[in-house]
């Protein structure tokens, strides 16, 4: 007898193992290339209210900190109404186009694109208010786990994929949002281990695999965004190309491979080509956080904002005249370091210098990235300037001349929200810069973290500038920070 | 970050590597620089095929609004 319940557990562990070796693979193939269907920017309508305004949103990475401050961000646009041209009176929230996220802030991100409006409802207890870090440990735990974690197609990014797929995100995949057919477009970003570049879910990146995203579960996309290195295993994408799907080059990445292309515009064209060029070496592309590429999720945005090479380039939209206002917030839940170390003569522990090796340059690079769209921006606006200035100058000067070309109109805003905005309370800023990197956070802590991301948006003066432009008559809603929450997440 | 004038004499939709940019003159008539990214770029009209060449691939340099680098149409004869 007990011979016998000993070869049916065996038999029981065998065929789960086995079942498990053959789940079906993340990324269906596509049947045929079709460049105009599937999740794509144009496939998402604008509100109502159109693209006059074009608002860009990009949420840095950092967990459950980085969830409840960009969802902070998303109530505190709710919470804005202007009058727009017309006198209709509009909320700000919906004038998001696009939403490009990273890790932490991918859940917000995706959350918000699937379940829209009910998102402010349900985004609390689904996420933010939960202990997911518990829930991935027990899943980890679970005697009736260790077969399939045994198994070579089977790891611990899996069952995290599992429970955000399951529990966090209902099951539904990108053809949910192709369903939806409304924006804001969101981009979720991971890093491609071969190539250390950021990888987006879009059918634009999965064209190049031969892949049809609408069958990938956006829990799926959300775990590759968050997959932080050492604690999850990378997760696995069958890249089709060699199969073939008939896939046809845009224009734009063809000129972009010709040789003489400025350097930047060469490097991330290589990249991009390397799942067709390789495609006999690459059946898989592996996957890590998107935050070891691009941890605040606005080097998509820079490529749409500065050229022609994607499919919603900013630049192609301000010529159509469809684009008169580009606005770019970003949510940057950055933390920051021990400000005591150096009062001590022994030095940080392994903990510290782990910690600074793991997200030290994904810092530095994210202020980089910051500056990079601030400059541009700049530079738009002189270019701009010096066009009516020399206009000015030749009308006064040689009336009968005129300038070659009617200026670009289009004015663009950048604003950046982060705990370095916290001027005013040295206390706060600390505790909120010393909050964890985890999924999960007590409840006072993310309470805290969407009141301040209100609160730092509506004192942002960038912020108030832009808003007053588009409405002279605008005025800030409240956004205070709860004395009693800030004492119960701070001990302060 | 760089402008382009297209230069022909009827107004028209232009395309950048396929991409809709609107016209090349504004309501009265005057040439409008369009915003480009730097480096090669295909060029076309919309409308009537009446002009030459049919698409032109063209090296972008740096440019600027008050002097855009120009794409020079022709409407034939």
């Amino acid at each position: 007898m007990i011979r016998a319940g000993r070869r049916r557990s065996i038999a029981v562990i065998g065929l789960v193992a086995a079942l498990a070796g053959c789940a079906a693979p993340l990324n269906p193939k596509l049947a045929s290339y079709d460049g105009t269907t599937g999740y794509r920017y144009h496939n998402l309508a604008a509100d109502a209210g159109g693209d006059e305004l074009f608002v860009i949103l990009a949420f840095s990475g950092g967990g459950t900190r980085a969830a409840a401050f960009s969802f902070g961000v998303l109530e505190g646009l709710r919470a804005v109404t202007y009058t727009a041209p017309g006198s209709s009176q509009r909320r700000l929230l919906d004038d998001v186009d696009v939403i490009s996220s990273v890790s932490g802030g991918s859940f917000t991100a995706a959350y918000y694109a699937l379940f829209g409006e009910a998102a402010f409802d349900r985004f609390g207890k689904a996420f933010l208010y939960r202990n997911i870090q518990g829930e991935l440990i027990a899943r980890a735990l679970a005697p009736w786990n260790w077969p399939r974690l045994a198994s070579p197609d089977f790891s611990r990014i899996d069952l995290a994929a599992e429970l955000y797929d399951r529990e966090v995100f209902e099951g539904a995949t990108f053809h949910a949002l192709v369903e939806r057919g409304r924006r804001p477009y969101v981009i979720l970003n991971a890093t491609d281990m071969t190539l250390g570049a950021r990888f987006e879910f879009t059918q634009d990146q999965f064209d190049l695999l031969c892949s049809n995203l609408s069958g990938v579960a956006l829990g799926r996309a959300v775990t590759a965004s968050s997959a932080f290195p050492i604690l999850l295993s990378p997760l696995t994408l069958r890249n089709y190309a060699a199969e073939g799907c008939g896939y046809r080059q845009p224009l734009w990445l063809t000129n972009a491979l010709r040789p003489g292309n400025p350097v930047r515009r060469a490097a991330l064209v290589r990249d991009l080509w390397s799942y067709q060029e390789h495609k006999g070496d690459r059946p898989f592309v592996h996957l890590l956080d998107g935050g070891l590429s691009d941890n605040i999720g606005l080097r998509g945005p820079y490529v749409a904002l500065s050229g022609q090479d994607s499919a919603w380039s900013v630049y192609s939209l301000v010529n159509a005249g469809k684009i008169r206002r580009v606005l770019v917030i970003t949510a940057n839940a950055k933390t920051g370091r021990d400000p005591n170390w150096d009062e001590r003569r022994t030095p940080p522990g392994i903990v510290d210098a782990i910690g600074l090796v793991t997200t030290g340059p994904m810092g530095n690079y994210s202020f980089e990235t910051v500056q990079l769209i601030a400059d541009h921006f700049q530079a738009l606006a002189r270019d701009a300037q010096n066009a009516r200035d020399c206009g000015a100058l030749l009308q006064r000067e040689c009336p009968n001349t005129t300038l070659p070309a009617v200026p670009v109109a289009a004015q663009f805003h950048a604003v950046e929200l982060s705990f370095d905005g916290v001027t005013g309370d040295e206390k706060l800023r600390r505790c909120l810069e010393g909050l964890a990197t985890s999924f999960s956070l007590p409840d006072a802590q993310v309470t805290l973290l969407r009141q301040v991301a209100r609160h730092l948006l509506m004192g942002s003066a960038e912020f108030r500038a832009t808003m007053r432009q588009i409405d002279p008559g605008w005025v800030p809603p409240d956004a205070p920070i709860d004395p009693a929450v800030r004492k119960e997440a701070c001990g302060l | 970050m760089s402008y382009v004038v297209v230069q022909f004499p009827e107004r028209r939709e232009v395309f950048i590597d396929n991409q809709s940019q609107g016209n090349n003159v504004d309501g009265a008539g005057t040439p409008r620089a369009l915003l480009v990214g730097e480096g090669w770029h295909t060029f076309q009209l919309g409308g009537l095929g009446n002009y030459t060449p049919a698409t032109q691939t063209l090296n972008v340099p740096d440019a600027t609004q008050i002097n855009p680098f120009p794409v020079v149409f022709a409407l034939n004869a």
